[in-house]
């Protein structure tokens, strides 16, 4: 029998990053709250990027998170280089996208493992798993590992790269040192194929929703650091600096982070949006771990986001080892760099955006630089935001099917439902322009 | 302090803590003093700040860990203790909430479960402020050389490694303080 009244009031959602509570309460069986409350403080990054030189965008869009600084870093780059019109080289695009698979293997693994798994086991945390499942713990811990040292060689530390600038980077890894890092990635595809073997064994939760999904996209390409356009499974394609014609933010009382819509509806963004509108593109042995893992184009499951990322880490580390193959060919032109104040960099005032997938999703940078150098605006839009309002979709489809379990059994699955997007909320939380009228 | 994986030394002096948050920092700061004094060949000091799970790499080869951070004992602001790292065992509600929530207490908990972490002494620090503003309380401040001396004093192995008195009437070690910086 269904369930007439249900309060449900999640705390601090555990086991993702950052602060935001589940509200949902059902009165009479009519759902009348269903939301994350995110109650992370607004960072005020937007607002502090005004006024600042264009050369220090970089350092300080990093600092909106330590796991995700890489793709804000990229971002960043990205977006300033189209807006002061500073093109880098391919020897440049070619270090930045191996930086910036350094950064998806981390934080995919991470979450699986350490976030997402636990659920699927009945465990609390990861700390029993390393008790009775020692060796995929070390595993999971080897395979972060992996991604900070990716990050780390090329960007000169795995939490707030300091060698990448606009234009180029100060220093460049050594040519061994890359190669290192191709041994390491090889070996660890065994570890890759471990995780999916873990991962068909997992329960995941049954569900379904006729949603958008948005990433970039370029045709046969599963494009990370730059598409041919920003594309919506329905809402269509359009060039990366008209993003405001496909996304809409907008401010919602119960939170602290904007929320994100099309014209019509919520979508998302991540592993699982990526997957379904850039699957041609995935190679060969991706798409093998894919249908193992019973994960098919078209998926409509919130739930198995968690299952693409795998499928992008395979995907990510055979196309870092291709990368670095590329780079060794060339062989490492060390004048490559720029110095570290880009005093020698020729730029002109303008306003650019650029569109990176970073691991949660599509991140947006848009900047607008002055005449006298510096910015004049800033927006960023981060995958977070754009997910929140398709979570809240979600739940508002979810619990009247599920309505009829316990109470703690609907409350784990709604905190599934956001640990399965990898909310990001520290990055979310990033807005502020405070119109006080009256 | 840099260092480095490839060159494993045998006792790792690690000091913890938030620089931003007052007294937090203390581990930092007494493994910065202790890095500018000679030290033992096999020794090396890492400032390891505000690391969560990343500190579980940082051990590598070590036979032996000194660990410094702030940790609530419930003793008098200012004193520190000495006590091995197995006394955690059971006694933190080991929460990992949130990825920035990542203490010390967890990354310890996962090592152990995981089999990662070598021997370990902690020197705890009792703080009187772990508020956001820089710089140690004046209590703290004045007491760094003689936590600094604690800490050679252990590597000297000058003292039995004790268990905390007292445990479990009211001293609850949290190891709350570190948290992972964004």
């Amino acid at each position: 029998m269904a369930k007439q009244d249900l309060d449900i009031n999640i705390h601090n959602v555990t086991r993702v990053e950052g602060h935001g509570n589940i509200v949902v309460n059902v009165k009479n069986g009519v759902l009348e709250t269903c939301d994350l409350e995110i109650t992370e403080s607004p960072r005020l990054f937007e607002a502090m990027l005004v006024g600042r030189p264009w050369q220090d965008a970089v350092h300080i869009t990093s600092r909106i998170c330590g796991i995700c600084s890489a793709g804000h870093t990229t971002a960043s780059l990205r977006a300033m280089e189209n807006a002061i019109e500073v093109t880098p080289s391919e020897q440049t695009v070619l270090l930045r996208r191996l930086m910036l698979h350094g950064e998806h293997l981390q934080s995919h693994y991470l979450h699986v493992f350490f976030l997402a798994v636990p659920d699927c086991l009945g465990v609390g945390s990861v700390i029993p798993l390393a008790g009775t499942h020692p060796e995929v713990v070390k595993m999971a811990l080897r395979l972060k590992r992996l991604g900070n040292d990716i990050c780390h060689t090329v960007g000169g530390r795995h939490i707030n790269p300091i060698s990448l600038r606009v234009g180029g980077f100060t220093k460049l890894p050594a040519e061994d040192e890359l190669a290192q890092l191709r041994e390491r990635l090889q070996a660890s595809l065994a570890d890759a194929a471990t995780t999916v073997e873990l991962v068909t064994t997992l329960k995941l939760p049954r569900f379904e929703r006729d949603m958008e999904f948005m990433a970039i996209h370029e045709p046969g390409k599963y494009p990370i650091y730059q598409g041919t356009s920003l594309k919506g499974s329905k809402a269509g394609e359009v060039d990366e600096q008209d993003y405001r014609k496909l996304i809409h933010e907008y401010v919602v009382l119960h939170s602290h982070a904007k929320h994100c819509k099309t014209d019509h509806e919520s979508y998302m963004v991540g592993s699982l949006a990526r997957f379904n509108i850039n699957y041609d593109g995935l190679r060969t042995e991706s798409k093998g771990a894919a249908a193992a893992m019973g994960l098919e184009p078209g998926c409509t499951n919130s739930y198995l986001n968690n299952v693409a990322q795998v499928v992008e880490c395979v995907e990510f580390t055979l196309d870092g080892i291709d990368i670095i193959d590329a780079l060794l060919e060339r062989g490492l032109d060390q004048d490559d760099v720029v110095s570290a104040s880009m005093g020698s960099v020729n730029w002109r005032p303008g306003q650019g955006a650029a569109a990176v997938e970073v691991p949660r999703g599509t991140l947006v940078h848009d900047y607008t630089v002055g005449g006298d150098g510096l910015i004049t605006a800033a927006n960023l839009i981060i995958p977070t935001n754009m997910n929140l309002n398709n979570i809240e979709a979600d739940m508002r489809k979810l619990v009247p099917e599920i309505l009829d379990k316990p109470k703690d059994d609907i409350a784990l699955a709604l905190e599934m439902l956001v640990r399965a997007y990898d909310p990001c909320i520290s990055c979310a939380t990033h807005l502020l322009q405070v119109d006080f009228v009256g | 302090m840099g260092h480095s994986a490839a060159d494993a030394k045998r006792t790792l002096v690690i000091g913890v803590g938030n620089l931003l948050r007052g007294d937090d920092g203390v581990g930092v700061r007494v493994a910065q003093a202790l890095a500018r004094e000679p030290l033992p060949e096999e020794v090396e000091v890492i400032d390891a700040g505000t690391q969560g799970l990343d500190l579980l790499f940082e051990f590598g080869d070590a036979e032996r860990v000194l660990l410094i951070d702030a940790a609530e004992m419930g003793q008098t602001p200012g004193e520190a203790r000495v006590f091995d790292a197995a006394l955690l065992d059971g006694q933190a509600e080991v929460r990992f909430s949130c990825l920035h929530g990542i203490g010390i207490a967890e990354v310890l908990a996962l090592g152990r479960a995981a089999g990662m972490q070598p021997q370990m002494t902690i020197v705890g620090i009792q703080p009187v402020d772990t508020s956001p503003r820089e710089g140690l309380s004046e209590t703290l401040a004045a007491r760094l050389s003689e936590y600094v001396a604690l800490a050679r004093g252990e590597l000297a192995g000058a003292h039995e490694t004790q268990g905390l008195r007292g445990a479990g009437q009211g001293s609850d070690i949290s190891g709350e303080d570190s948290r992972c910086g964004r």
